[in-house]
């Protein structure tokens, strides 16, 4: 009893209405009539998919930069890495680490300016780091039109220069890690003869990818360096009381977080299938502040569960909402409407705690 | 009533009514008529001002607080504090740093921190009548003003509008007649005129077109003043600290320039730490300590010395100290330092030497922004600094603080919910954190990568709060719930756990229960004794400092006025604190200051400044 | 004395950078575009004129210390909701637009007060919260003009909406369309109400300008016994406009080819009206009591308080007017457009004004008229050239758009960054100044 109670105490109330609404959402699946292995195979794609995004979110957050809005900086690192894959024909699922491992420079260098920007404009990190992430985004449309990439696949096709705005991956490594060591129903034929179960499947590769993301994350967390980057992002200003270099440790959590985002971001896109271009990128930092959001954290201090529950809960909720809502009210893209609602509204009520904290 | 004697009240032997400048002192003890001077002469002002003032400035009081106590959550503050000031009297009210001071002006400006703690007791009468005053507007508009120490100005705005602040003049338009007043064109020109006319009035020479942001800062106060008297019914302002940031000469034409208002009829209550200043500019003086008035005099009948004793003076309870053995006096030196000087806000420290021996309790007391704060901020590197700092004989650069962290320095700061413990996080880590960075205490290496060893962690975090009587539920407490007394002794556990030859602590028992004050102070003699850890203590709280110290040293206006022993007389701190040199005190500074002390004893309450200055200028 | 003044033009360039910079860029890009003049300047006419209110509605916000209220987004959508429904109503014409406006300012005083409060709430994160409660309100707008006009809120109206089957089989109208067209009556209302010859209208302009300058410095002098000079740079604003425009009448008057460019101008006199009626209220705003109020809580919070300055109700009443005006800016913008693009037409509003104030040198925590006008000329001159440029320099218009969303989203950019990094240094110097004359001082005595 004790046990339980502690255990709704550490999530809070709000967090617990969440849940409850969403397992309210997987259950009225069930006499909706829609299929739900197909739907929470769906739900763990798409938890998986994010999962790095959010771990970035998270980096940024312990080291004290709070929300990184500038996610798109990595975000643009990993297309860049992940062009130069397609663009070379890289294929599989070396194909996709190498284009993982092409992005990683990139990223670092990125994240080391970033966070030189930012450490020079504390107080307003958020303000400057969006309009900037938003200002290199649109620089990167430019450059993608005129970086000389020459793969008639990837390029536009009567004048032959600049990338196209969706790229498949058809050919490359589309979904390589959603089916490595996929388990699926259909395809092993077990459970075939029941309705409910018969197209569930499990993306077991990218699901261990994100495991292991979150339990490297973790065992940082527990080494000396994680530990002291955890207090100089809750308290900077008793770190430095300890000999710490603040600015140091924010820029080795912003270049991490950068990193993290650009193999995030190649991650998400071989289980869509495409790499999207241009004004892609602009947005895509928000769904993972709000997901990290609604996991319990707040922009001074986070944690991997915070992530896991967070992912778990965003994604799930979005990726029922629409089959649900599309069976109760017929209302096409209702979702989409929800969630822009939904996101922008934690980041928001976000806002307002970080001044009831006692931020200045 | 205290039977006191009032300026006005005293018939004074005639006198020549004009002298020349200069040829005579026109002032003599009991003078307290104002000097008017006229082309090459002076001569005595007719006191009052007008004529018609003099009814009401004989007997009535222009503000009395009556009996006046206050306490925080069953902790007095205030007992029985009573305060009267007449129209026209400059009255000073002294004390130490935490004696009271700021909760009876808090008191008397309605402020809502004391009405969110159970209100006060006594009475507060303005011109009379008895009043409730419950916000600083109320006390406003019942004529009592404030002239802030940090300064209540908008930079971006000219001296005139500064003086207006929300009181424009306006001009009414018609929007302004459907929609309120707040649409009322604001009125630049007679705004203008009127804040010429107040400056005037004070005579000084300040453009009201300037922008107060490139005033230097002694006309700052003018400006405040000038928007008191700008009200029409302002009849007492209150000075806090008003000389702290102006240079002599500046104070010097301030205080002459309050005088005159005083001569109008305002009268003014006047908290300083300058006992000079108080001695020659004020009427009347009340002496605060520990919540309790203790003096209620003219201050003819002080002397500086005399306000000093008053405001310290209290039994001194020398704890254990350690008697037996060497004495501290003749071991070696281990922290040395020289010219130091740290830019920490509101609290500069500019030339600091001093050496302190090994395995002694060194103290560092002093008023509040006089520096004393920022010795041991600098020396971790927190703020920028100067001037040579050596440890053991090594010269440091202070500003890498994990060298200093290295050789063996640690460190409690004053702000211990700030930069001294990580609110949210347990008891167990905030103990160990410290030693992890510096000293890679409580660290497995797992795969070569060095972890955290919460175990060994948790296991000395349990043997600490044993050791210290932490109070608490377990060490996976968030510190944030423990009470100030029980933070204190994390912060101290985790000091501690560096294993320090030098530790520094700063105000220690800030917000503590008497109880955790005396285990604190306990605790760090313990450590001392057993350890032969150097303890250098600051803090605001000369008594705690007298009780468990060897030396003190005292820090004025950014420099040691003189280290004293814990035995020495209550006047010598006091005087030290105020910026004056004991006269007896073994290192007298320089005559002149001495002597200039003593002319001060000689000069009468309210004397002129004129041959005051002069009399210091000779000597 | 030589130095000082050459140090004062470095100064005034420095001041003036942006603008300068921006300047350059778009003679540089009417350039390459080779577009003749008539072409620029009435596009340039038009787009100022649809615009200007939308950048003027920025100043109080910048004034009360709250920064670029990127939040005009829903003043904006307050004007769409106004025109939506004077379109379903069909009550057309001026005084529809009249109309729309009393139900567009209703809805941004109530949308006001609450941006208001919730930027109470957060001080000092102002701008970035400003820009997600742009975005949510998107979403609430969308759900409710998407899904809940027809089926909770009860309209019907085929021009305007969408129509779908329901399972009885019966046609059901949901949501609104994705572009709705104004009748014919209230498109260019405003604009068409009544329209000059450029050539004819700047005499009269010029008139008006020179006598109002020529009174107010007659006051000045007079009334107020100012000298020449300081009555003059009192009133540099009215005096450089007057001058300005003179000129050009003297050049359209002398060199054929400026008065061949000018002579297919045309001026929408009544929107100019509204224009000028907006700004005169602003700066008569700014001149009251409460504009007073405006500046101290922008310069000091705490002092303001102190002095007994109601900050949380001023800062309320100057999102509200920010938001009020920026409705009142959508109508013209959507007059002169023709229709609305329901759910896209807000989008950007923001973005825009805030980028084309900052290009007029305006910064987060200084914004004036002069600043207003010059932006919204430079940005919106920029704004279309650069396409048309883009398409000459490298045959690819595509190249062109990009960069003008590139210069838009980087001027914001940078225009934060130096003002918060201005911020942290000067911070760090008056902290180092600070001590220098504390000990000074402590010198001293």
């Amino acid at each position: 009893m004790n046990r339980v109670k502690q255990a709704i105490d550490y999530l809070g109330v709000s967090r617990l209405v969440v849940i409850g609404f969403l397992l309210v959402l997987m259950v009225s699946v069930f006499p909706l009539g829609i299929n739900p292995g197909m739907i929470y195979s769906d739900c763990l794609v798409r938890i998986g998919m994010n999962g790095f995004l959010v771990l970035a979110m998270m980096i940024s957050i312990v080291c004290g930069a709070g929300l990184n809005f500038g996610l798109p900086i990595g975000i643009l690192c990993g297309l860049l890495g992940g062009s130069i894959a397609v663009q070379f024909n890289w294929t599989g699922l070396a194909g996709f680490w190498g284009a993982c491992l092409v992005s990683v420079p990139f990223a670092m260098g990125a994240g080391w300016l970033y966070a030189l920007l930012l450490n020079n404009v504390k107080g307003s990190e958020m303000t400057v780091g969006n309009y900037m992430a938003f200002s290199v985004v649109s620089l990167m449309s430019i450059a993608w039109l005129v970086l000389p990439y020459s793969n008639p696949k990837i390029v536009w096709p009567i004048t032959g220069v600049g990338l196209r705005t969706t790229m498949t991956l058809e050919e490359n490594y589309d979904k390589v890690l959603d089916n490595f060591l996929k388990i699926d129903f259909r395809a092993m034929g077990i459970f075939q003869d029941n309705p409910y179960w018969k197209d569930f499947s499990l993306a077991t590769g990218l699901l261990l990818v994100f495991a292991l993301g979150c339990v490297l994350m973790w065992l940082f967390m527990k080494t000396k360096a994680g530990i002291i980057m955890r207090c100089s992002g809750v308290n900077p200003g008793f770190s430095r009381t300890l000999g710490v270099n603040n600015n140091q440790v924010r820029t080795v959590g912003i270049i991490a977080s950068t990193v993290i985002a650009a193999i995030g971001i190649n991650i998400y896109s071989q289980s869509y299938g495409f790499y999207q271009f241009y004004s892609a990128p602009l947005m895509m930092a928000f769904p993972a502040m709000a997901a990290i959001l609604i996991g319990g954290a707040t922009p001074r201090k986070a944690g991997v569960f915070h992530v896991v529950l967070g992912v778990i809960l965003f994604q799930s909720l979005l990726t029922l909402a629409t089959p649900v809502a599309n069976a109760v009210i017929n209302a096409g893209s209702i979702s989409e409407v929800v969630r822009i609602i939904v996101q922008n509204g934690i980041i928001l009520y976000a806002l307002t705690k970080i001044r009831a904290n006692g931020g200045k | 009533m205290h039977g006191r004697i009032r300026p006005w009240d005293c018939s004074l032997p005639r006198r020549p009514f004009l002298f020349k400048k200069g040829l005579c002192t026109p002032s003599e003890p009991g003078d307290t008529r104002p000097l008017v001077h006229w082309g090459k002469y002076t001569r005595y002002s007719r006191l009052p001002v007008k004529p018609g003032r003099r009814k009401t400035l004989d007997r009535k009081f222009v503000l009395e607080m009556n009996h006046i106590g206050k306490d925080f959550f069953g902790n007095q503050v205030l007992k029985d504090v009573s305060i009267k000031v007449k129209p026209g009297e400059i009255v000073a009210l002294i004390g130490e740093n935490g004696a009271g001071k700021s909760t009876i002006m808090n008191i008397l400006f309605g402020m809502p921190a004391i009405h969110q703690t159970g209100g006060f007791t006594g009475e507060v009468i303005i011109d009379g009548e008895k009043v409730d005053i419950k916000s600083p507007m109320e006390a406003m508009k019942h004529g009592i003003g404030m002239v802030h120490q940090e300064f209540m100005l908008i930079d971006g705005y000219d001296v005139a509008e500064n003086v207006k602040l929300n009181r424009e003049n306006l001009k009414k338009t018609p929007l302004g007649m459907v929609f309120g007043k707040r649409l009322n064109l604001v009125d630049q020109l007679s705004m203008h005129k009127d804040a010429r006319t107040t400056l005037d009035s004070l005579g000084i020479d300040l453009g009201e077109r300037t922008r107060v942001g490139s005033l230097p800062v002694g006309y700052k106060q003018f400006v405040e003043i000038a928007r008191e008297l700008d009200k029409e019914n302002t009849r007492l302002i209150v000075l806090d600290e008003p000389t702290a940031v102006l240079t002599e000469t500046e104070a010097e034409t301030f205080l002459s320039c309050v005088r005159s208002v005083a001569e109008k009829g305002i009268a003014f209550i006047f908290i300083s730490h300058k006992l000079d200043e108080i001695k020659n500019y004020t009427h009347h003086v009340f002496v605060l300590r520990d919540g309790e008035m203790v003096g209620d005099y003219h201050t003819r009948e002080l002397t500086t010395i005399r306000m000093s004793e008053l405001m310290v003076g209290r039994k001194v309870e020398i704890l254990n100290r350690q008697t037996d053995g060497e004495a501290p006096e003749h071991r070696e030196i281990c922290l040395e330092l020289e010219h130091f000087g740290v830019s920490m806000p509101g609290e500069v420290a500019r030339d600091v030497s001093f050496q302190v021996k090994k395995g002694e309790i060194f103290g560092i007391g002093g008023l509040a922004g006089h520096g004393k704060i920022s010795i041991a901020n600098g020396i971790m590197g927190l703020y920028p600094c100067r001037g040579q700092v050596k440890i053991h004989g090594k010269a440091m650069d202070v500003t890498k603080t994990s060298d200093t962290l290295n050789e063996g320095v640690a460190f409690v700061s004053e702000d211990r919910r700030g930069a001294g413990l990580m609110l949210d996080e347990s008891i167990e880590l905030n103990i160990a954190i410290g030693a992890l960075k510096t000293k890679n205490r409580f660290v497995t290496r797992r795969l070569g990568i060095p972890f955290y060893d919460k175990k060994e962690a948790i296991a000395y975090a349990k043997k600490m709060i044993q050791e210290l009587d932490i109070r608490c539920t377990g060490h996976s407490q968030p510190v944030r719930s423990l009470s100030g007394g029980n933070q204190q002794k994390v912060c101290i556990a985790r000091a501690l756990t560096l294993e320090p030859d030098i530790l520094f602590v700063s105000e220690p028992t800030r917000g503590i229960d008497i109880g955790a004050k005396k285990m604190i102070l306990d605790s760090l003699m313990k450590l001392n004794r057993e350890k032969g850890v150097t303890v250098i203590i600051t803090s605001s709280e000369l008594a705690e400092l007298r009780s468990v110290c060897n030396r003190i040293a005292i820090v004025t206006e950014g420099k040691i006025a003189g280290i004293l022993s814990s035995t020495d007389e209550d006047y010598k701190y006091g005087m030290l604190m105020s910026g004056v040199k004991p006269p007896e005190a073994p290192e007298a500074g320089s005559p002149q200051k001495a002597g200039a002390a003593e002319a001060g004893e000689r000069q009468n309450a309210a004397a002129a400044p004129v041959p005051e200055t002069e009399g210091r200028a000779n000597s | 004395m030589e130095h000082k003044k050459r140090n004062k033009y470095v100064e005034f360039l420095q001041d003036n950078m942006v603008p300068i910079l921006f300047t350059i860029l778009c003679m540089a890009s009417i350039k390459i575009s080779g577009q003749n003049a008539g072409y620029v300047i009435t596009e340039t006419i038009s787009r100022v004129g649809r615009n200007a209110i939308l950048i003027v509605s920025l100043i109080l916000p910048v004034l009360c210390g709250m920064g670029l209220n990127f939040s005009i987004v829903l003043g904006a959508m307050a004007g769409e909701v106004g025109l939506i429904l004077i379109t379903h109503w069909s009550f057309d014409g001026l005084k529809g637009i009249v109309l729309a406006a009393v139900i567009a300012t209703v809805l941004s005083v109530i949308l006001g007060t609450l941006t208001g409060m919730l930027f109470n709430k957060v001080k000092g994160q102002e701008m970035i919260t400003g820009m997600i409660l742009g975005f949510f309100a998107v979403g609430v707008y969308d759900l409710i003009f998407i899904f809940m006009v027809g089926s909770i809120i009860p309209m019907v109206n085929p021009e305007i909406m969408l129509n779908s089957q329901n399972e009885a089989g019966e046609t059901i109208y949901v949501g609104l369309r994705n572009t709705i067209d104004f009748h014919a009556e209230t498109k260019y209302a405003v604009d068409n109400a009544w329209k000059v010859m450029f050539v004819k209208f700047l005499p009269v302009l010029l008139g008006c300008f020179a006598a109002v300058t020529a009174a107010v410095l007659a006051y000045r002098i007079v009334k107020r016994k100012e000298s020449v000079k300081e009555a003059v740079l009192g009133t540099k604003g009215f005096v450089i406009t007057s001058v300005l425009l003179a000129v050009l009448q003297g050049m359209i008057m002398t060199v054929p080819a400026v008065k061949k460019a000018f002579f297919i101008v045309q001026v929408p006199v009544l929107t100019g009206i509204v224009i000028g009626a907006v700004c005169l209220l602003v700066v008569f705003i700014t001149k009251t009591k409460l504009g007073q109020d405006i500046r101290t809580v922008g310069m000091n919070m705490q002092v303001a308080s102190a002095a007994g300055i109601d900050v949380d109700r001023t800062r309320i009443v100057a999102t509200v007017l920010s938001t009020v005006i920026a409705s009142w800016g959508q109508i013209i913008f959507l007059q002169n457009i023709g229709n609305v693009q329901t759910f896209n037409s807000h989008e950007q509003v923001g973005t825009y004004a805030v980028a084309a104030l900052l290009v007029g040198g305006a910064s987060i925590d200084k914004a004036t008229m002069g600043q207003v006008f010059t932006g919204t000329v430079l940005f919106h001159i920029l704004f279309f050239m650069t396409p048309l440029a883009g398409k000459v320099l490298f045959n690819d218009p595509q190249l062109g758009e990009y960069f003008r969303v590139f210069l838009c989203y980087g001027i914001i950019a940078i225009s934060l960054f130096l003002y918060a990094w201005k911020k942290v240094v000067e911070e760090k110097r008056r902290m180092e100044k600070e001590y220098q004359e504390q000990l000074a001082q402590l010198e001293a005595k």
